[in-house]
């Protein structure tokens, strides 16, 4: 039963792939976009339509302002309250003067609402020259208003104002002072709903704006933020017109293919990477499963055989004489040391993190001598002599199961592959720290390139003839896996002659502390 | 006491028969879970005794059922791997104990006495009754948890060694025969000798602490058979 989390691996990375790629499309899209702003030139002639008719319009309504002063002027100027009324109903009009030849001023009227009555500005006139096309009368020299014939009007700018003028007769002239910006406002409120008409109407396209000096009068869009494309000024007296228009803008957008195909080539790219990682994991994964559900199932099936051994065993004892007893006592110890062993190598099998059983201070000669013993019979049938040799009373610190095995991995070596050698040498010594153990044999020995080589797993010597030799590959690494765990060392002793020696490290342990074998490990 | 053993290897599972029904158990077997499964609706077992690798319907499953049918019935697994345990026990599927194999019959019983025990514990103080249990002369006998009880000392009893004494203090002052022992405790199908009875009750009466010589619980009485006062 694997972790649930582990497959989820095998999902993520093509997932975390995919985004990648995503982000790699985006960003190549954005890399390869771009835009440019098309200028769509109008047509001048709607504006020019408009502006034309507005200009008329304009001029209309100055005519008709010039014909309300005249009319002012034409009042009985000698009745002061209609004077004071003329002037109050004609908006712009801030003061009215009625001079005489000698140059006197013989009336002289504000508009009610200006509070205080200024020193009349009596310009100093001078219309001998009279600009063409225009009624305004430059400022050269003295101005005669008194010089032409009865009835003549026109006006006068100047710096002190605007003003209107009318000769009522050889003996009168009235002078009006007007407040262009007020007469303006009032034109632009009268013609707003007509422009603002117009320009809704799609006779005028895009953003164009009617102007009265900066203030957009009517717009037929949001007020642009750039300079308008065309600009036609209306010739008026009361201030400055404007009709603005511009030009229609379209965003053009592009793509720079090359930029987009490699973004899609590195984003398939990436995919790729993605799905490939995750079938290899998942592959891993599967087969990880299936070792270990491979694992448990050997598992299971060797231990099923040595349950019947030892229930058995404990049946038959029931009815068994002392002797018979305490054979069935020596199988059952067999049993469980198998059992062990199954133990041992299935958890190396699943490389578990699983530790060892703390080790524990061990005389080291007698579990040589039982290991050598086991051995015997077998390695006497292969010609083989075992020899244990060196100090007696060694102790080490270590797990017995455990050196058994590694000691018994050796000697099974010896007796598949170096029995041609008869000799099979145990050799014991040690220092302050360490016990070195020397298995040594006779036999055609291991080629140098090999010496590390076989403490891997599954490696075996190629030129080792076969025949009858049985084994897992396992040996040389559960015992290497084994010494590092109780803290010692394996290792295959460079040497010249014929023979292998493989020298096991492991940690001395001081007498004091020693439990004797067998009894340390008992369970 | 009746015990369900679910076990897909004839031998393994013969030799369970065996070693339970020496120790007076009822005994049924079943090959794969389904089997289990049926035979633990229809037979309704004391103990309920599970391998894990089964064909058709494993261990655990047998358990989650059993589970899910509000079955209190101990369960107590056989494992062959380390990390099938923390299965059982992680996973919460109600498991009792488990026996890791290879095991003998010494583990093996220890494990059923105590899943047992538990159970008949956990009976008890749920239930309304109390301990179940009986007086002869010194000793207390607890049946339902294999055991007797002696100058405060607990002593192990097996299902049989439980019978012959409920069988004996039923019928307390009279002498019971030989074959009616035999009869009642060992089952139709069982056919021991005298000799089985005489060796067992010898057994009984040493773990008991009654004196061979001069028993005070488990009296002979020749010719027929035993009596308890």
């Amino acid at each position: 039963m694997a972790p649930s989390s582990r497959p989820s691996l095998a999902l993520l990375l093509p997932l975390v792939a995919a985004v990648v790629a995503a982000a790699i499309v985006w960003g190549g899209v954005l890399l390869a976009k771009q835009e440019r702003i098309e200028r769509l030139p109008r047509s001048g002639a709607a504006v020019e339509t408009f502006a034309g008719e507005l200009q008329e319009r304009i001029t209309a309504l100055e005519s008709q302002y010039e014909r309300h002063l005249a009319r002012i002027c034409r009042t009985d100027l000698d009745h002061f309250f209609g004077v004071q009324d003329a002037i109050d109903g004609v908006v712009g009009v801030r003061q009215l003067s009625t001079l005489n030849p000698e140059g006197k001023i013989d009336l002289h009227l504000a508009a009610s609402d200006v509070k205080t009555i200024p020193a009349l500005p009596i310009p100093v006139i001078d219309a001998r020259e009279r600009p063409p096309g225009r009624d305004v009368i430059a400022e050269v020299g003295e101005f005669d208003l008194f010089g032409g014939g009865e009835g003549e009007s026109g006006w006068i700018e100047k710096p002190e104002g605007l003003f209107f003028f009318q000769r009522v007769s050889i003996r009168r002239v009235v002078l009006i002072l007007v407040d262009p910006r007020l007469v303006e406002e009032t034109m632009a409120m009268t013609l707003t709903p007509w422009i603002e008409e117009s320009l809704s109407a799609s006779s005028i396209a895009g953003k164009d704006q009617i102007l009265l000096r900066d203030q957009v009068l009517a717009s037929a869009d949001d007020p642009n933020q750039t300079p308008a494309d065309a600009v036609r000024t209306l010739a008026t007296r009361f201030g400055p017109w404007q009709v603005q228009s511009w030009d229609g803008r379209r965003t053009v957008v592009t793509y720079h293919l090359d930029r987009l195909a490699l973004a899609a080539a590195l984003a398939l790219l990436v995919l790729l990477a993605g799905a490939v990682a995750g079938f290899t994991v998942r592959r891993a994964l599967r087969l990880a499963e299936q070792r270990v559900s491979f694992v448990n199932r050997v598992s299971h099936e060797l231990k099923t055989p040595l349950t019947n051994i030892l229930l058995n065993a404990d049946l038959a004892a029931d009815g068994a004489d002392a002797r018979g007893r305490q054979r069935l006592a020596r199988v059952q110890e067999e049993t469980r040391r198998l059992a062990r062993l199954i133990d041992n190598v299935l958890a190396f099998s699943r490389r578990d993190t699983t530790p060892l059983p703390a080790p524990a201070p061990l005389a080291l000669r007698p579990l040589l001598d039982e290991v050598a013993e086991t051995f015997t019979p077998s390695l006497k049938r292969r010609g083989v002599e075992i020899a244990v040799k060196g100090v007696e009373s060694s102790h080490v610190l270590a797990d017995a199961d455990s050196l058994r095995q590694i000691l018994g991995n050796l000697l099974s070596n010896i007796e598949k592959y170096a029995a041609a050698g008869g000799l099979a040498d145990i050799n014991l010594a040690e220092t302050d720290e360490v016990v070195i153990l020397l298995v040594k044999d006779r036999g055609p020995g291991i080629p140098t390139r090999e010496h590390e080589r076989i403490f891997l797993p599954f490696h075996r010597l190629d030129d080792r003839p076969s025949e009858g030799v049985t084994g897992t590959g396992l040996g040389l690494a559960i015992a290497r896996d084994l010494a590092i765990a109780m803290g010692g060392s394996l290792r295959l002793v460079p040497q010249d002659g014929p023979g292998a020696t493989f020298e096991l490290r492991l940690p001395a342990a001081t007498a004091a502390k020693v439990i004797t074998f067998p009894d340390s490990r008992a369970s | 006491m009746k015990i369900l053993v679910a076990e897909d290897d004839p031998l393994t599972r013969e030799a369970l028969i065996a070693c339970l029904e020496g120790e007076g158990f009822v005994v049924i077997a079943a090959a794969d879970g389904h089997e289990a499964l049926a035979l633990w609706q229809s037979e309704s077992p004391d103990l309920v005794c599970l391998d894990i690798m089964m064909p058709r319907l494993d261990g655990y499953e047998v358990c989650r059922r059993i589970r899910a049918a509000r079955s209190r019935v101990p369960v107590v697994f056989l494992s062959a791997k380390n990390e099938e345990i923390d299965v059982v026990v992680g996973l919460e599927l109600g498991a009792d104990d488990f026996v890791r194999k290879p095991f003998g019959r010494h583990e093996l019983l220890a494990r059923i006495r105590s899943a047992l025990r538990r159970s008949a514990g956990a009976e008890a103080a749920n239930g309304p009754r109390s301990r179940e249990s009986f007086a002869m002369g010194p000793i207390t006998v607890y049946p339902k948890e294999l055991r007797a009880a002696r100058d405060g000392e607990m002593i192990e009893l097996t299902p049989r060694e439980i019978a012959i004494l409920t069988l004996l203090h039923e019928r307390r002052g009279e002498a019971v025969d030989r074959d009616t022992l035999l009869d009642r405790c060992w089952g139709m199908d069982y056919f021991p000798e005298s000799r089985t009875l005489d060796q067992h009750i010898a057994k009984l009466r040493k773990k008991l602490g009654d004196d061979p010589a001069e028993p005070r619980v488990l009296e002979t009485v020749r010719g027929v058979g035993y009596r308890v006062r």
